[in-house]
């Protein structure tokens, strides 16, 4: 971890912190400056919780210890918080129709995403796998009253489309019942807020890429999640193959999207990110599957062009700056 | 031995001997009928008859079967309407409760935010029993957690839509 910050903003009578954890940025805003020590602290023990639970990356994770004991296709048991954990990626894969599915672990790792993504970006050696349907989220079974869960052979989680922002929703719960503070954890710009927010609401700026300052919009949000999907930081190079973490179920591969990022504000960060990953992986129809569902979204297409739905404030310019950082994004292969 | 039983009774149109009219007794003696045993005795000699009274303590017995009987008609009146009111009266029960809660979800999900099943607490999860007899989860069914408040069969909406703001953003949301 390394802590960059620690700011007040005198007006608003905020505290801002920001660090680094799990490659991307972590940010906390507290409504009573003389918090932030003790809510920085309460952060960093949710987050290492969470690490120590669904990091697929580590082997002394327990997700990494369910992937080699299910090899056999055994129930295993696990604890409460990746029961939940597990839960909560099921239910997003459900809820979604299947778009946001955690049984792609083993196609991330055939693409080369098997390591911390600072040790990926650099580009990683191998070929582009042939299409090939992901396990199936169904394919996944969880007992609750004995805590077990089931893999079939072969099968690996990855949690990211959940995890981080559960750790959010969890940090920022954690702090504001402790604290008695409002609270904004945001981490890689999947944002919580708890608490009693500022009488206008946490502003939240909207970029292509997470921590942009420049911005182009910026909105308030008072309670709930915000989350931010798209493809424009976390690519990297397979054997001079552009690819992107987004996988479609479907193929195995990565998705070939229509939106450059998808921003969506929701009653929690879980469902917020899980339906801004969602409406990537939906493509065209994600504007009006995200209106049925009542969450307000905005949907950037690769040539900078907005689509707004279920009440997300408009804008002055129709559309983004094609200049912008997300510009670099690759083309979904 | 060969034994049978021959039993006198008087056949009476009206009260009884020794009854009044409500059938009361009005004497110590009255209303007892007469019963005669009949032996045959199989003797070095032949058969021997021998014919020996007995005396019942059988009191007016058709009297009291009639009264008895009018007595047990009326229970069974009694008890059938019994029956019935109490039939009745489980039917307007369960018709009442059904109603009740028919009309209670029916405007549970007509309210905004009240749209899907009731959430669970922090740590449990939605549990369904399966014909193996263990129970496995099913996820929209009960994953949701304390954060968010996460409904069981929807994404949920936020509270309030996010507002346009002119204030500097100290964070950023974009892809990561």
């Amino acid at each position: 971890l390394s802590r960059h910050a620690v700011d007040s903003v005198r007006p608003v009578q905020l505290a801002v912190y920001n660090a680094s954890v799990w490659s991307t940025r972590v940010d906390l805003v507290v409504t009573d400056p003389g918090a932030v020590v003790a809510a920085t602290d309460l952060l960093h023990e949710v987050l290492e919780q969470v690490d120590a639970v669904a990091s697929r990356f580590r082997p002394d994770s327990e997700i990494s210890a369910l992937h080699r004991a299910a090899s056999a296709g055994r129930p295993v048991h696990v604890s409460a918080d990746l029961l939940q954990a597990v839960a909560l990626a099921l239910r997003a894969a459900e809820l979604t129709d299947g778009a946001v599915d955690p049984t792609v672990g083993a196609a991330l790792c055939r693409l080369g995403y098997d390591r911390d993504f600072s040790l990926v970006r650099g580009g990683t050696e191998g070929v582009l796998p042939e299409p090939v349907p992901v396990p199936g989220w169904q394919s996944v079974t969880i007992d609750a009253p004995r805590s077990t869960v089931t893999l079939p052979a072969g099968t690996l989680l990855d949690l990211g489309a959940t995890a981080k922002a559960w750790a959010a929703d969890r940090a920022a719960r954690s702090i504001a019942s402790q604290l008695g503070c409002g609270t904004l954890v945001s981490l890689g710009g999947d944002i919580a807020v708890d608490g009693p927010a500022p009488g206008d609401g946490f502003t939240v700026g909207i970029a292509d890429i997470c921590g942009d300052p420049a911005a182009p919009v910026a909105v308030s949000i008072g309670s709930g999640g915000l989350a931010t999907s798209g493809i424009g930081h976390r690519h990297w190079k397979l054997s001079g193959h552009s690819v992107h973490h987004l996988i479609d179920p479907a193929t195995g591969r990565p998705v070939a999207t229509t939106w450059r990022t998808v921003s969506v504000a929701a009653g929690s960060c879980v469902d917020a990110n899980t339906a801004s990953t969602a409406a990537m992986v939906m493509g065209e129809a994600a504007p009006q599957w995200l209106e049925q569902q009542r969450l307000p979204a905005r949907l950037v297409r690769k040539d900078g062009s907005i689509v707004a739905v279920a009440q997300w404030p408009a804008e002055p310019s129709g559309t983004c700056s094609l200049d912008g950082p997300g510009n670099g994004a690759p083309a979904a292969s | 031995v060969n034994a049978g039983r021959a039993t006198s009774r008087t056949r009476l149109d009206g009260p009884p001997p020794g009854f009044d009219a409500c059938g009361c007794r009005t004497g110590p003696d009255q209303g007892r009928s007469s019963d005669f045993l009949i032996l045959l005795v199989m003797s070095p000699s032949g058969w021997l008859l021998s014919l020996s009274p007995v005396t019942s303590t059988n009191t007016s017995a058709a009297w009291n079967d009639r009264s008895t009987n009018a007595l047990r008609r009326a229970r069974h009146q009694r008890e059938d309407g019994l029956r019935r009111v109490r039939s009745i009266t489980r039917s307007i029960a369960i018709a009442s409760v059904t109603a009740a809660v028919a009309a209670g979800v029916y405007v549970s999900r007509a309210l905004p935010g009240h749209s899907s099943t009731p959430t669970n607490t922090s740590t449990n999860v939605g549990v369904a029993p399966t014909p193996s007899g263990s129970s496995e989860v099913s996820p929209a069914a009960g994953a949701a957690t304390s954060p968010g408040n996460q409904s069981s069969s929807s994404l949920s909406p936020p509270s309030n839509a996010p507002a346009q703001a002119q204030q500097p953003a100290p964070v950023v949301s974009g892809a990561t």
